[in-house]
């Protein structure tokens, strides 16, 4: 999956700042998009709220599917167990404890990084395949834990107080700031002093040892903050849900969306999973709705041609494209693709 | 033509598909929004018509779409002296409860759904009930036991009913059908962690020890649960001669033809939710026959409308699969009536219109109680050479055959 990491790293090898100019723009470029969507929030009617709300969380969820997998090449197949265990206790907090939404949502997000910092401790002892399959069982033994933990309500599941759910706008926005939140962690992630290192331990992370950066240190902080992205895009999905039982939310389906939405869009880039969660998520399985079968035969198929034709993804593709356009205008724009860096 | 060429071509094709498939969407949505006819309201749906509840989910959609085409049929729904066809928008989950509650809301927030009909069980209908709760829009199920769905929402549905049996009627007709047979009283229980199968345990116990029966293996298993042999050898060697379970469809093929192959010959079977679908005996053919069935309706319950029923329907599909549609076509009576007596279809209106429903409809009498659910009547039937027949209460004319004929 690995292709060229280091010609994807952002301009010069050990920039001055901790964020290079081209983050900090890429900042700004979000906040507008932010503004945006809260735009089209305020002028759209409730198929839009409802639609954007999942599509964030959606994005939200890619992103630091692609933080993880696409940023330093840990692949994991354990989304599940960050989405569930946060899910969880936004509902029982909310239940239990009487807490509101937004109390419940960052303890939500705090589990779910604790959490991944307890997993951290075994799993990162563990590379490539090794890794993913930790991932997966420890998934499958919360996914079973749940199912028979008498506190949880075991297998009947939980439900959020109805009454204490925000309404449909004020669920759009807070499908938003999760979304922009995954997405500024991934611009900051891909632009800064960080995110280069990263980027080495992602390609060889022998070299990376060798050259000084504490890698098991990186490792873990990514997915730190893999796992409190993903517990908040958990929290958006309990509320937005209500109720919900084990096989639900520890479901294997939640990395195979969060998967599939990268690998086409683009892993490794910040644009390529909101691409990917747009096509997968808006293009086939809401259109798609009444032809399940169906949707996941395009969304198989999409990943089939993706991983054959286009192997880097959408976005890359796209911008791949439309600079082979514009060289054929004309050498000054040539010139200028020459300075340029790869796509974001 | 080269193989740089054979790429290319299929990148052009790849992005063209992309963009009409994305086109497509965007069109879809802004005809949604634009709204449909005026004469026409729509009604959502969305059922398990693929994955374990398959079987369940599709005798759903023959229950609808029957009753919406006889409203249909007579010119629609009256409502302030015009007649509004309705346009049932069945959408399928795959009986999975993340996507039922996904496109339940979009049932209503994108296609502008004025009212829900449920999925099959409560894991399917809850997550519903919440979302129309939510988004306060009438939402009527069935296919639910009353205390599972009742008491999902400890502060108590405000927009969500049910049409369904009590699971306490339930687990003492089915105590009391298993002694019809003459057998050594002992019990094998075999449940499912679901709501409703972790709801029935602790009845089917009550009632088979009052019934003097004696329990003497509970077997307990995830859903999704297709190996038994390790509950069945402890069964048989009990000596159960009696079993009685709640599952999904999936399990309960694979427990009778793993009670064959394992030589375990009960006298009396009946597994519930399980046998409640023509893919039972799709499932297992002859193994099934002498197996035990929950109905809510059956011919020889005369229930109004009966005659019609069987004219209409009666030619194209089974009693079987009728037994397990009507209940359905029921639920979308009693929401079409709420509709015609709210004279509106503002949600609140028809909300309170359903409230006081009180009257005789395919299922039997319905008057919902505070908990939001309307009881119906519980009858075991027992499948006979791929039909379904009325035991208990019993018909006259009607024996149950022991012991049950497929697994000797």
């Amino acid at each position: 999956m690995a292709t060229t990491a280091l010609s994807r790293a952002p301009g010069p090898v050990a920039p001055a700042l901790p964020l290079h100019r081209r983050g900090v723009a890429a900042l700004g470029a979000l906040v507008v998009a932010g503004a945006a969507c809260l735009a089209l929030g305020d002028v759209g009617g409730a198929g839009v709220l409802s639609l954007g709300t999942t599509l964030f969380a959606y994005v939200a969820l890619a992103q630091a599917w692609n933080i993880l997998g696409g940023f330093s090449g840990q692949m994991s197949l354990g989304v599940g167990a960050f989405v569930g265990t946060s899910a969880y206790t936004v509902a029982l907090t909310m239940t239990r404890l009487g807490w509101s939404w937004l109390p419940g949502m960052v303890a939500g997000m705090v589990v779910a990084g604790a959490l991944s910092a307890l997993l951290a401790f075994p799993l990162l002892r563990l590379k490539g395949d090794y890794f993913a399959v930790g991932t997966l069982a420890a998934t499958m033994a919360l996914d079973a834990w749940f199912d028979n933990w008498s506190f949880v309500n075991k297998s009947m599941g939980v439900s959020v107080p109805i009454q204490a759910v925000p309404g449909q706008t004020e669920m759009y926005v807070i499908g938003l700031v999760v979304a922009l939140l995954a997405v500024g962690s991934a611009i900051v992630m891909r632009w800064s002093t960080f995110g280069v290192r990263l980027l080495a331990i992602r390609e060889d992370d022998l070299a990376a040892r060798l050259m000084g950066v504490n890698v098991s240190g990186y490792r873990l902080v990514v997915m730190v903050v893999s796992g409190m992205l993903i517990g908040l895009a958990g929290g958006v999905f309990a509320l937005s849900l209500v109720s919900f039982v084990p096989d639900g939310m520890f479901a294997m389906s939640w990395t195979i969306e969060a998967l599939v939405m990268v690998v086409i869009g683009g892993m490794g880039t910040v644009i390529g999973p909101i691409v990917g969660a747009v096509a997968v998520y808006y293009g086939i399985t809401t259109e798609l709705a009444n032809f399940p079968t169906l949707s996941l035969f395009f969304e198989g198929g999409l990943l089939l041609v993706i991983v054959r034709f286009v192997p880097g993804g959408l976005w890359p593709f796209v911008v791949r494209s439309a600079r082979r356009l514009l060289e054929r205008r004309g050498p000054a724009i040539t010139t200028a693709r020459a300075t340029s860096p790869p796509s974001p | 033509m080269t193989v740089t060429t054979v790429r290319r071509a299929a990148r052009v094709i790849f992005a063209g598909s992309l963009f009409a498939l994305l086109a497509a969407g965007i069109g879809t949505i802004t005809a949604a929004s634009t709204g449909a006819s005026t004469r026409t309201i729509t009604i959502g749906a969305s059922l398990p018509l693929t994955g374990p509840l398959g079987g369940l989910g599709s005798d759903q959609e023959i229950g609808y779409r029957a009753e919406v085409n006889d409203v249909n049929r007579a010119g629609g729904i009256k409502i302030g002296g015009i007649k509004y066809k309705i346009d049932l928008r069945i959408l399928n989950n795959s009986s999975t409860a993340t996507t039922a509650s996904n496109q339940a809301r979009a049932l209503v927030t994108r296609d502008g759904a004025i009212a829900l009909l449920g999925g099959a069980t409560p894991t399917i209908s809850v997550p519903q009930a919440d979302v129309a709760t939510l988004l306060h829009i009438p939402f009527v199920t069935t296919n639910n036991p009353d205390d599972a769905f009742g008491s999902a929402n400890p502060k108590g549905w405000k927009y969500a009913w049910d049409v369904f049996f009590k699971e306490e009627t339930q687990a003492k007709t089915v105590g009391k059908w298993a002694n019809v047979c003459t057998s050594n009283k002992k019990v094998a229980l075999f449940n499912d962690t679901e709501k409703d199968g972790t709801f029935e345990r602790p009845l089917y116990r009550a009632a088979v020890k009052s019934d003097g029966d004696r329990v003497v293996g509970t077997y307990t298993f995830p859903p999704t649960t297709t190996t038994f042999s390790s509950f069945i050898t402890s069964a048989k060697a009990a000596g159960a001669q009696i079993v009685i379970g709640q599952m999904l469809p999936t399990a309960g093929i694979a427990l009778v033809k793993q009670m064959k192959s394992l030589g375990f010959h009960p006298d009396v079977v009946i597994l519930a939710k399980a046998a409640n679908a023509e893919n039972w005996w799709k499932g297992l053919g002859s193994l099934a026959t002498g197996s035990g069935m929950e109905l809510t309706w059956s011919p020889a319950a005369h229930y109004p409308g009966t005659p019609q029923i069987l004219k209409s329907w009666g030619k194209k599909l089974s009693v079987d699969t009728l037994a397990s549609a009507v209940p359905d076509f029921g639920a979308a009576q009693v929401l079409f009536h709420a509709i015609t007596k709210a004279g509106s279809t503002n949600a609140a209106k028809v909300n309170a219109a359903i409230t006081k429903t009180n009257g005789m409809f395919a299922v039997g009498h319905v008057k919902f109680l505070k908990n939001h659910t309307a009881v119906t009547r519980y009858l075991v039937g027992q499948w006979v050479h791929g039909r379904v027949v009325q035991v208990y209460p019993p018909v006259p004319g009607v024996k149950t055959e022991c012991p049950m004929a497929g697994l000797r």
